[in-house]
């Protein structure tokens, strides 16, 4: 196995330094990122934006949005790879991935992962990121984040396989925690011992989702916060921030649902506070993906993480001293 | 009956079976093999729901059908109204049974929906659908193809005079797709009140008839990246056809039997709405 390690500088050689809130780029808000550019070249305006858009300074990209249809080898992206393109030149961007598998059993997707290298070197983003997760099976694609038992075996399968992702696209992974709603009688640790299993194994990193720690500690009945204590803080590139839902059941507490179709809650902003208090400021990301709102919700969204990030990185500061 | 822990593949496999059974996962676990269905929706496994905590398996099977569900009616959005949403529902559980998608990009999953669609019991004989539902499709592959950025090719072909114009290769935009039919498919499509009309308004059943003589329609970005589509000249569509086929401008001529009938005049309004539209992106010798 080789070890990525040798990939870290490159990761942070691009240029880009990405601190603060960012947002989930999502098509509804391209004319308000863009401004007058959306329709004149695709590139004036953006300049003066930086300051209208404010707290938000950096963006994430669904890198399968950029991606084209899967007939053509090229990276054809078509407007949407334009649009990320002229956003690219004025403000950071990160990739985030929803269909690379890496926890499936099938063979890795390299056409995938050749179109998304290609991706990579044309955005030059601070990070990539995908779930830990599988999203299909036996050639199909069910198109959701489906959870992986916490076994050993599927430890060292997703280890090897987040290796050889590594080395094709010469950078470390970024993985996030997914919300599940099942779990597997035979799994054999801890969600958050798996994690930081699979940081040691691959030196990949670690994109903490607050709200499917919450999601998921609810479901599943886990204290959300021995999970971030074992979580090893230097492993942690960013966070993710969002919405859920309530399914009622006939019996028993509600089932959450991760649907980003909403603000943050109480609960979820409270342990975010405590994971800043734990790890340090981190990049922190609001992701809102149904009943999107105009953009300047979203900067409010923004604002309120800002200032938790703030009382927590103060509480963080002051233990260290 | 599997006693044994499962595999990380024995369990993705379950998953898959009983997330994916469009009968529902309470149904599929009570009827694990059933004779209606073909061997894909046979369980690959008996009992394996004991390793299952929680019971969250209806999530992920109501998540699996209603996000392609959705990203089909958004894409096909005109067969969507025409057809009507009770049976959308139901043609799009249908085709999942014999197309399960296979592709990262989820807006890829309609991509055999087209021929799913004119090919269904229920639509025989409504040649207009078929023409309305591949429509839509080549919006998408235009919509995700190569974006040209605009570049004026008028001094290209100007200075092309000199040279054996009739050996030229033309250079289409990636995002250009031509549609041929024989309804007034664009009007069908225009119809929805997302694009200006009124969104209650059934569509006048007239556009529907076969009017007998093909129209050629050309989908495109513009400049600024939004979808145009414009109505060409049959023989138009059939050399740019032959063009993108990689003739040259002699064989595409021929290829596409472009009758005497359409003199020079008409060739050098195609040109100019070729290159005013930014539709030709290069030319190769």
């Amino acid at each position: 196995m080789v070890s990525a390690r040798k990939f870290k500088s490159e990761t942070t050689a691009r240029g880009q330094f990405i601190d603060g809130v960012g947002v989930g780029l999502r098509a509804p808000h391209y004319a308000a990122v863009l401004g007058s550019g959306l329709d004149s070249g695709l590139d004036s305006g953006l300049e003066a934006n930086r300051d209208r858009i404010r707290p938000i300074t950096w963006f994430e990209a669904i890198s399968e949005n950029y991606m084209g249809l899967s007939s053509s080898a090229e990276l054809n992206g078509g407007r949407p790879l334009a649009i990320l393109e002229s956003i690219r030149r004025n403000f950071p961007i990160v990739l985030h991935g929803v269909s690379m598998s890496i926890g499936s059993t099938d063979e890795l997707n390299i056409p995938y992962l050749q179109k998304l290298k290609l991706l990579i070197e044309r955005i030059e983003p601070a990070w990539v990121s995908d779930h830990l997760c599988w999203t299909g099976v036996n050639g199909e694609n069910l198109h959701d984040l489906l959870p992986l038992p916490l076994t050993y075996e599927a430890l060292n399968w997703v280890a090897e396989r987040i290796d050889r992702v590594q080395n094709i696209l010469k950078r470390q992974l970024v993985i996030e925690n997914v919300s599940s709603y099942l779990s597997f009688s035979h799994s054999e640790m801890t969600e958050s011992a798996f994690l930081a299993a699979l940081t040691r194994k691959t030196d990949c990193r670690l994109l903490l989702d607050i709200n499917n720690v919450y999601v998921s500690s609810t479901n599943h009945g886990f204290d959300p916060r021995q999970f971030l204590s074992e979580i090893p803080r230097e492993c942690v590139a960013q966070i993710h921030l969002a919405g859920h839902s309530r399914l009622k059941r006939e019996l028993g507490p509600p089932l959450l649902i991760d649907t980003h179709d909403g603000p943050v809650c109480t609960a979820v902003w409270q342990l975010f506070r405590e994971a800043i208090s734990r790890l340090g400021r981190l990049p922190t990301l609001i992701e809102w993906d149904e009943q999107i709102p105009e953009f300047d919700i979203l900067r409010a969204e923004a604002a309120c993480a800002l200032k938790f990030m703030e009382a927590g990185n103060a509480e963080f500061e002051a233990e260290l001293t | 009956m599997l006693n044994s822990k499962p595999s990380l593949l024995e369990l993705q496999n379950w998953l898959r079976w009983v997330i994916t059974d469009p009968r529902g996962t309470d149904v599929a676990l009570k009827d694990p093999q059933p004779s209606q269905l073909g061997a894909r929706y046979q369980a690959p496994q008996i009992g394996l729901e004991k390793w299952i905590g929680g019971d969250g398996l209806n999530v992920y099977a109501e998540g699996y059908f209603s996000r392609i569900l959705d990203v089909l009616t958004e894409d096909f959005a005109s067969t969507y109204r025409e057809v009507g949403a009770d049976t959308f529902r139901v043609i799009v559980a249908e085709y999942l049974k014999t197309h399960p998608s296979s592709f990262t990009n989820i807006h890829e999953a309609g991509r055999y929906f087209p021929e799913f669609v004119a090919e269904h019991v229920d639509f025989e004989g409504a040649g207009w659908l078929a023409d309305l539902v591949s429509f839509e499709w080549k919006i998408v592959e235009s919509f995700f193809a190569k974006f040209d950025h605009a570049s004026d090719q008028s001094t290209n072909l100007a200075n092309l005079a000199g040279k054996d114009l009739e050996k030229v290769k033309f250079i289409f935009a990636g995002s250009l797709r031509l549609v041929f039919s024989s309804y007034e498919i664009e009007k069908i499509w225009k119809s929805d009140g997302a694009r200006g009309a009124d969104k209650d308004r059934a569509t006048s059943e007239n556009l529907k008839d076969n009017h007998g003589k093909k129209k050629a329609f050309l989908i495109f970005r513009n400049q600024t990246g939004a979808i145009e589509i414009e109505t060409a000249d049959l023989e138009e569509a059939r050399l740019i056809a032959k063009l993108m086929r990689g003739f040259c401008l002699s064989e595409a001529v021929a290829a596409a039997a472009v009758t005497a009938e359409h003199s020079e005049k008409s060739f050098s309004s195609w040109f100019e709405r070729w290159l005013k539209n930014g539709l030709v992106v290069g030319f190769e010798f």
